[in-house]
């Protein structure tokens, strides 16, 4: 009998029902579909309780995905007044450090960090959590959220670190980047703090995003599109001769400062790996587009 | 005879030689200071530091090493640069010296500057350089990344306290362990006139944290603290030693990082040793292994080694050695042990230690929790109990785990020194069985 009413339910297309919360808990499960952004995650987390859903039974998930047989879609319409209570709720009972954390692993690439956040707030909330929200490691989605927010810090670090920019005519910086997860928004503070009265550029092509910043004023992000896309291409083909200049000395010092002695590819492998190695200037070889 | 004319070196020349002549100077980290930038000028300092780059040899290339100049008055029988040498010598502008810093910098190539020079007439006069330098730097380029310059031993005191409020850390090289290896290695260097300036860096950050507590925003002096350098290898002193001195400059100078550069064979000299297997890559890795746990884990240098063991153990890192001569201290219940106790179990570090003791306030944790928090379980099992638990039964014998450790294929770095083979015996073979009609029965 509930297969019919909810093969029924699917062919009319009509999503919103009443809940079942008195048949076979173990069969039936909630699932809250939500787009892939922090406001949508969290606007998903307020409507499951706003719904009062039983949160064992709840699912949170990012787009669509493989559909499930015998589970309700819920579609959650993102909304920011929603989203910022989650968020405000979060920062004053777990703390500054928590927020930060779940912001991160909002940004990682994993189709399940939906419900590792939306079950990390639930057992926070719930109470069974002493002291830290992110310290309760002994929980496995506790421990999910804090994986997922240490690869993103990694993946933001390294960036800061493994990023070369180029000037371009006009005297713009212009950087290329191609990161595992979205961090464009991360490391966009660090830089603009950093060099305050320069106009550069941040190019993620694998997301087709770019922070820009002008000399003397606030950053901000783009999404770019084709034409964009490609003028971005060709700026970076206009260097200046002081780039080349540069770029040539760094090589060198890179290549001086190494003792034959002490030579360890395998160490250097670990330490930097080759798929960091696509836009820096002194890792090009000879006939490499990026060397100059 | 046609004339060799000297002129003007390029650029890129001079930083060829000066680049190659700083490069033993191994002190390379950019952290330890936190500083935002003003919003009028350029760069930022991040405490925990970026590692921009790694060089062939594996080390992190995070700030621009180069020497002032590599002329030099003084004749220490390890250096490259050394006055007796014949090498082509070079000397940097101050302009130089910034215009590429600031360029490197943009890019964002490095995180700042490391400045050591050779001694050009005298020291105060080559501390005088230095100084200048920094100060156009920070001035007139408004640069405020990080700095890191080296003291020049036997200058001026006035000169080292002006350029200790421009700079980020302020570092003097101890160069050798002891006064008699330096007499020897280093004639014109002597240990008095090493240690002065540390005592007067150290004294001026002690004032400085009160004037700071006073006035937030008052000039600070060298914020990073203070370090140095030994090298290993190069006389005869043993682990003990090196450790001892390393142990008594971390209490009675404050310093924040001692390194340890393995000796490389650079000039043919009879003071010198012949090193016929290489730099001592295992000694200096060991050395660095034991100073961590100095920092980090709260051992001390006589827990560590002795006058009886004055060397470390070639097959087991320091922490593993101590924790196999101490199995009265073991097993740990994980559960109830304090902070103290969990740091010296070999396969928990301090992050791991730090994850158990927040962790176990919210539930009981068990062998499967502590792997996925990410306690090395193949190290640790032989010492932990979980719940009053082992993870396998394991008899708390000293060659029994030390076999067991070695077994599952401790890498040891660098193809240390030797050992390629083992005793063999007949229970290695994991099929033998007692009864050869069992092995028949199987097969049947």
């Amino acid at each position: 009998m509930t297969v019919t009413v909810l093969i029924s339910m699917a062919v009319t297309g009509c999503m919103k029902r009443q809940s079942l919360s008195g048949m076979e808990g173990g069969m039936e499960e909630t699932i809250l579909v939500c787009e892939d952004s922090i406001e949508g995650v969290l606007t998903a987390v307020y409507c499951a309780y706003e719904w009062k859903l039983n949160h064992n039974e709840t699912r949170v998930q990012i787009g669509e995905a493989d559909l499930c047989m015998f589970a309700v879609y819920r579609e959650v319409k993102t909304d920011s007044w929603r989203a910022g209570r989650v968020a405000a709720t979060i920062r004053k009972r777990f703390g500054e450090e928590a927020w930060e954390d779940i912001c991160h692993a909002l940004a990682a690439e994993d189709p399940e960090k939906g419900q590792a956040v939306y079950q990390t707030i639930v057992a926070g909330i719930s109470g069974k959590v002493r002291g830290r929200l992110m310290g309760a490691l002994a929980n496995d989605d506790v421990r999910r959220v804090f994986e997922l927010s240490r690869h993103v810090y990694n993946e933001a670090h390294r960036m800061k670190q493994f990023l070369r920019f180029r000037e371009v005519e006009g005297g713009i910086l212009f950087a290329r980047i191609e990161p595992d997860a979205d961090v464009a928004a991360l490391i966009m503070p660090h830089f603009a703090d950093r060099f305050p009265l320069e106009n550069f550029v941040i190019a993620d092509t694998r997301r087709a995003v770019a922070g820009i910043h002008a000399a003397g004023k606030d950053w901000f992000l783009i999404r770019m599109d084709i034409e964009t896309a490609e003028q971005m291409e060709s700026m970076e083909e206009h260097y200046t001769e002081q780039e080349r200049e540069m770029a040539e000395l760094f090589r060198h010092f890179c290549h001086t400062i190494s003792i034959r002695e002490r030579n360890n590819l395998r160490l250097q492998q670990q330490f930097l790996p080759l798929k960091y190695r696509g836009f820096m200037t002194e890792f090009a070889k000879k006939d490499d587009k990026m060397r100059l | 005879m046609s004339l060799q004319i000297a002129t003007e070196m390029s650029l890129m020349e001079k930083l060829e030689i000066l680049s190659d002549a700083a490069k033993y100077d191994v002190a390379c980290t950019s952290s330890g200071s936190e500083r935002k930038g003003d919003g009028k000028g350029i760069g930022n300092t991040i405490k925990a530091g970026i590692c921009h780059s790694f060089a062939g040899d594996g080390r992190c290339i995070s700030l621009l090493k180069i020497l002032f100049t590599n002329e030099c008055a003084y004749d220490c029988k390890y250096c490259l640069n050394r006055c007796s040498n014949d090498v082509p010598r070079a000397t940097f502008t101050p302009d130089e010296v910034c215009r590429l810093t600031i360029e490197f910098y943009r890019r964002n190539y490095i995180e700042g500057l490391f400045l050591s020079s050779g001694i050009l007439y005298n020291p105060t006069y080559t501390m005088g350089l230095i100084y200048q330098t920094v100060y156009k730097l920070r001035h007139e380029y408004h640069f405020q990344g990080y700095v890191h310059i080296k003291a020049i031993p036997g200058a001026d005191p006035e000169v080292i306290r002006l350029a200790g409020f421009e700079v980020d850390r302020m570092s003097i090289n101890l160069e050798l362990p002891t006064a008699e290896g330096l007499s020897r290695l280093a004639p014109n260097k002597h240990r008095k006139t090493i240690l002065a300036p540390m005592r007067q860096i150290q004294n001026g950050i002690t004032v400085n944290k009160d004037e700071l507590a006073l006035y937030r925003y008052a000039p600070q002096f060298v914020p990073a603290g203070q370090s140095t350098q030994m090298i290993i290898g190069a006389t005869p002193e043993n682990d003990y030693q090196i450790l001892s001195v390393a142990e008594s400059l971390y209490q009675k100078f404050a310093l924040k990082r001692v390194f340890y550069s393995a000796f490389v064979h650079v000039n043919e000299d009879k003071a010198l040793p012949a090193l016929p297997g290489g730099p001592p890559l295992l000694r200096e890795h060991r050395l660095y292994q034991a100073d961590w746990l100095m920092r980090f884990y709260g051992f001390e240098a006589n827990e560590l080694l002795s006058e009886e063991r004055p060397d470390f153990n070639i097959l087991l890192d320091p922490k593993a050695d101590w924790a196999l001569r101490h199995l009265e201290e073991f097993p740990v219940e994980i559960n109830r042990a304090s902070y103290e106790r969990l740091l010296r179990v070999p396969g928990i570090g301090v992050k791991s230690a730090q994850r158990i003791v927040q962790a176990r306030r919210s539930s009981m944790l068990d062998f499967g929790h502590l792997k996925k928090i990410g306690v090395v379980l193949k190290r640790a099992l032989y010492f932990i109990t979980c719940n009053g638990r082992m993870m396998y039964p394991v008899r708390l014998d000293e060659d029994y785990i030390t076999r067991q450790m070695l077994d599952c294929k401790e890498r040891l770095p660098f193809d240390a020194d030797g050992v390629t083979y083992r005793q063999l015996s007949l229970f290695d073979d994991r099929n033998f069985v007692m009864d050869q009609n069992q092995m028949i029965q199987k097969v049947v």
